[in-house]
C-alpha cells in the first residue's frame, strides 16, 4: 500500500518536472512548493541571517526556473536544487566572510553549563563539516549524493559526518549520549 | 538546553513554519515566474516546424532534380502525366530563382508550376563542404 503511494507521488513529481522543462510555471511552483522549508532550513544551518536567506531563496527559485532544463534526470530534482541553493550561499558567504574567532571552539567547551542551541554548536564546526552535516539532516541526501554535489569521495563525506557529530558530542552534547 | 546527540535531525529541522520574510521571498518568485511568457515551450514548436520544413525541402530537392528519382516516383504515383511536359511547352512554369541561405548549404527555388490539379516545385541545394 505504501509502495503504491510512493510510486504514485514518484509518478506525480516526474509529471510536474517534465511540465517545468515545457515551461510550465504553474508546475515548477507545485514542485518548489514541496521544497520549502528544506531550502530554508538549510540555509539557516550554514548561519545566514533570515534578510539574506530570503534574497538567496529568491535568486535560488528563479535559477532553477531559468536553468530547469539542465536537469538530466528527474530523480536527482533534489540534488540539483540543493547545488543552486548551496552555489548561491557560498558566493554570498564569500562576498560577506563572517569573522568567526580560531579559539571560540576551545572557549565554549570548558563552559560546561553553557546554555547552547544548535545552531551556535553548528557555526563553531568548520565549514566542511557543517555543510555536510546539513545536507546529509536536512536535505535527506545520501552520502554518495552529497558527494557529487560537492565534488569530493563519498568516503571523505562519511568521515565528515562522523567527525562532525564527534565534534558535537565531545564539546556540547551530555555525557553518555549515544550517536545516531 | 543542551542538545541530545539522537535528537540531532530533529533539532536541525526544527523549524516547522517560515517566516514571513521567506514566505514573501518565495511569493515574490513565483509572482515573477508567473509573469515570465512560455518562452520554452514556443521555441521548441518553432524549432520542430523548421525541422519538419528543412526535410521536406531536403527530400524534396533530391527527388526534384534527380531525373532517376524523379521519374521512379512518378512511376510509383501513377504521375506519367504528359501534361506536365504540356505545362513545360506552354511555358506555364515561372522561372523564380529564390535563394535561401542557412549556414553553408544554399536552397534555390528554381521553378514552379501550378495548374488545376497540381503543383511542381524545382529545388536545388548546394553544400560547401
Amino acid at each position: 500500500m505504501v509502495c503504491k503511494e510512493n510510486e504514485v507521488f514518484n509518478m506525480q513529481f516526474e509529471i510536474l518536472v517534465k511540465k517545468a522543462q515545457k515551461g510550465d510555471g504553474e508546475a515548477f511552483i507545485q514542485l518548489i512548493s514541496q521544497y520549502e522549508l528544506t531550502l530554508y532550513r538549510t540555509a539557516k544551518r550554514l548561519g545566514l541571517k533570515d534578510v539574506d536567506i530570503a534574497d538567496l531563496i529568491q535568486d535560488t527559485v528563479l535559477t532553477a526556473f531559468e536553468k530547469i532544463n539542465t536537469l538530466k534526470e528527474v530523480k536527482y530534482f533534489n540534488t540539483w536544487i540543493c547545488r543552486i541553493l548551496l552555489n548561491n550561499c557560498y558566493s554570498f558567504m564569500k562576498q560577506h566572510k563572517r569573522i568567526v574567532p580560531l579559539e571560540s571552539k576551545h572557549v565554549l567547551s570548558h563552559r560546561d553549563n553553557l546554555q547552547l542551541e544548535l545552531d551556535d554548536a553548528l557555526n563553531t564546526l568548520d565549514e566542511k563539516y557543517r555543510i555536510a552535516l546539513t545536507l546529509y539532516y536536512v536535505n535527506g541526501l545520501t552520502t554518495k549524493e552529497i558527494g557529487e554535489v560537492l565534488h569530493e569521495p563519498e568516503g571523505t563525506i562519511k568521515s565528515r559526518i562522523s567527525r562532525a557529530k564527534k565534534e558535537l558530542k565531545n564539546t556540547y552534547y551530555m555525557e553518555g549520549a549515544s550517536l545516531l | 538546553m543542551k542538545i541530545d546527540v539522537d535528537n540531532i535531525k530533529n533539532e536541525m529541522n526544527k523549524e516547522q513554519v517560515l517566516p514571513d520574510s521567506i514566505r514573501l521571498a518565495f511569493d515574490q518568485s513565483y509572482k515573477q515566474i508567473r509573469q515570465q511568457p512560455k518562452k520554452k515551450r514556443k521555441k521548441s514548436w518553432l524549432k520542430f516546424v523548421s525541422a519538419a520544413v528543412v526535410m521536406i525541402a531536403v527530400s524534396s530537392a533530391i527527388l526534384l532534380t534527380n531525373d532517376t528519382a524523379l521519374a521512379k516516383l512518378q512511376a510509383f504515383l501513377g504521375l506519367n502525366d504528359p501534361g506536365i511536359d504540356t505545362a513545360i511547352d506552354n511555358g506555364d512554369v515561372q522561372d523564380l530563382a529564390q535563394v535561401q541561405q542557412s549556414e553553408d548549404i544554399t536552397i534555390t527555388l528554381e521553378h514552379v508550376f501550378a495548374d488545376a490539379h497540381r503543383l511542381g516545385l524545382q529545388l536545388n541545394i548546394q553544400s560547401n563542404r
